[in-house]
């Protein structure tokens, strides 16, 4: 189990929503949405160590962000299966991301 | 059990960092609650160009270096914290949070402002926009609205048209645009900005990923119906007091009214930035806000 938010490329990006149930943050650096919300995932992560949490820069790795017409930042993907189950964007509450995977 | 501090402050914008470089430089065991995470306003900022010492700066570069102070001098600080309850009228100020129930004999609030959502129901949510720094870029080689004519909605629209945006209507109730003449004309220089004044929008049609918005012309009746891509929306701030409302002394658009000491109508409980009722709203104003009303906690607790 990963203790971290992990940080995903266009090499990992595949692999990673393939083997793990998890949240995926798309984000980008001058962002102050996108500061909160990965300041929220650690915490929403502290509390709930077992649930695979990720982020990919959507500057650094457009393609990926263009496949997945992802509109704005942040954006939060629910991959469970190695399936998109639902997405949401904007700022969150750690008890909504939370729900947002487990709803899933 | 609570944890116990000298002085507690809420929100770590420009003022309450200040507050706590101030206090926690008095010896002042200082713990600071934020809500989202440190910067406040200013992180929305792509260019603070009137910050002394910065003839320009972006905005969240300028709060990472507030914050690095305000930890270096000894303050502690709490981020995506959620207050359950304040209880700030007895000798102890208690605030409730999920993270613990925390107490002092002094507090300072320093929560700023909140924007303004547009008044209209649309299910257009994810091309509705409060801040252009996150989700600009997304409209380049498009046309959008920015709702408001204030000197916000002119500073973002030329951030905007920076971007490579194809074009901006700007929209404004008033007669006139209240932004500073140097601004609009700097927007409108552009060439790519328009400006419709005396005009409300009225309604929202999505179309797909485009919206078919109403504008109506307050003055003449004269209604505009146009095709836009996406939608900034600069239409004000409003303070979030409402928790105190009945306690505090708040004016009647609910900013704490507070002596020019930054004391608030109960002992040990200040007010500093945005939050006060004032006419000026700045980093530089909410800085000096900040300093004394520290400065008066210290005070205070020596007493
Ligand atoms: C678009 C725009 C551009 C601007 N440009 C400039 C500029 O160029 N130069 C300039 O000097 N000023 C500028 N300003 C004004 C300046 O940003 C503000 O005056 C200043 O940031 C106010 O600081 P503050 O600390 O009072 O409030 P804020 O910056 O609003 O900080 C308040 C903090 O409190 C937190 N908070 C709120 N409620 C709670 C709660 N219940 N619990 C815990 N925390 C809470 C918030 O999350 C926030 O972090 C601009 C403002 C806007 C809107």
């Amino acid at each position: 189990m990963e203790e971290k938010i992990t940080l995903l490329n266009r090499e990992s990006f595949g692999e990673f929503v393939k083997n793990n149930d998890c949240l995926v943050a798309f984000f980008k650096s001058k962002c102050p949405n996108c500061k909160v919300l990965l300041k929220v995932m650690e915490k929403c992560k502290a509390g709930r160590p077992e649930i695979a949490m990720a982020c990919i820069s959507s500057e650094d790795e457009e393609a990926v962000a263009r496949m997945l017409a992802i509109g704005r930042v942040p954006t939060v993907l629910v991959y469970k299966g190695g399936e998109e189950k639902t997405r949401k964007s904007g700022v969150m509450k750690p008890a909504e991301l939370e729900d947002l995977y487990l709803r899933a | 059990m609570s944890e116990a501090y000298d002085l507690l402050i809420i929100g770590a914008g420009i003022a309450g960092m200040t507050a706590a470089i101030y206090a926690a430089r008095s010896n002042l065991k200082t713990l600071v609650i934020e809500r989202e995470i440190c910067g406040g306003l200013a992180n929305q900022t792509h260019t603070i160009e009137n910050f002394p010492s910065h003839p320009g700066i972006n905005g969240m570069e300028l709060m990472e270096l507030v914050k690095e102070q305000m930890l270096a001098c000894g303050a502690e600080l709490r981020e995506i914290v959620d207050i359950e309850k304040f209880d700030i009228t007895g000798e102890e100020k208690s605030i409730t949070t999920d993270e613990g129930v925390f107490a002092a004999r002094a507090l300072i609030l320093a929560m700023g402002r909140t924007p303004v959502h547009l008044p209209i129901e649309a299910d257009w949510d994810d091309h509705i926009h409060y801040c252009s720094l996150c989700d600009g870029n997304f409209y380049a080689g498009k046309d959008i609205i920015v709702v408001g004519g204030g000197n916000s909605a002119f500073d973002e629209s030329l951030y905007l048209e920076g971007l490579g945006v194809k074009s901006i209507t700007i929209v404004e109730a008033l007669e006139r645009c209240p932004a500073a003449e140097m601004t609009i004309q700097r927007t409108l220089a552009t060439g790519k900005v328009s400006i419709r004044t005396s005009t409300t929008l009225t309604d929202i049609r999505p179309q797909g990923s485009k919206a078919q918005i109403c504008l109506v012309n307050a003055r003449t009746g004269a209604k505009e119906v146009m095709q836009t891509d996406g939608m900034f929306v600069f239409i004000g701030q409003k303070p979030a007091t409402s928790a105190f409302s009945g306690i505090l002394g708040l004016d009647s658009h609910g900013y704490i009214e507070t002596t020019p000491d930054m004391g608030t109508n109960i002992a040990g409980v200040y007010a500093a930035g945005d939050i006060v009722a004032k006419r000026y709203r700045q980093l530089t104003t909410a800085m000096s806000d900040g300093t004394i009303a520290a400065l008066e906690a210290h005070r205070f607790l020596c007493r």
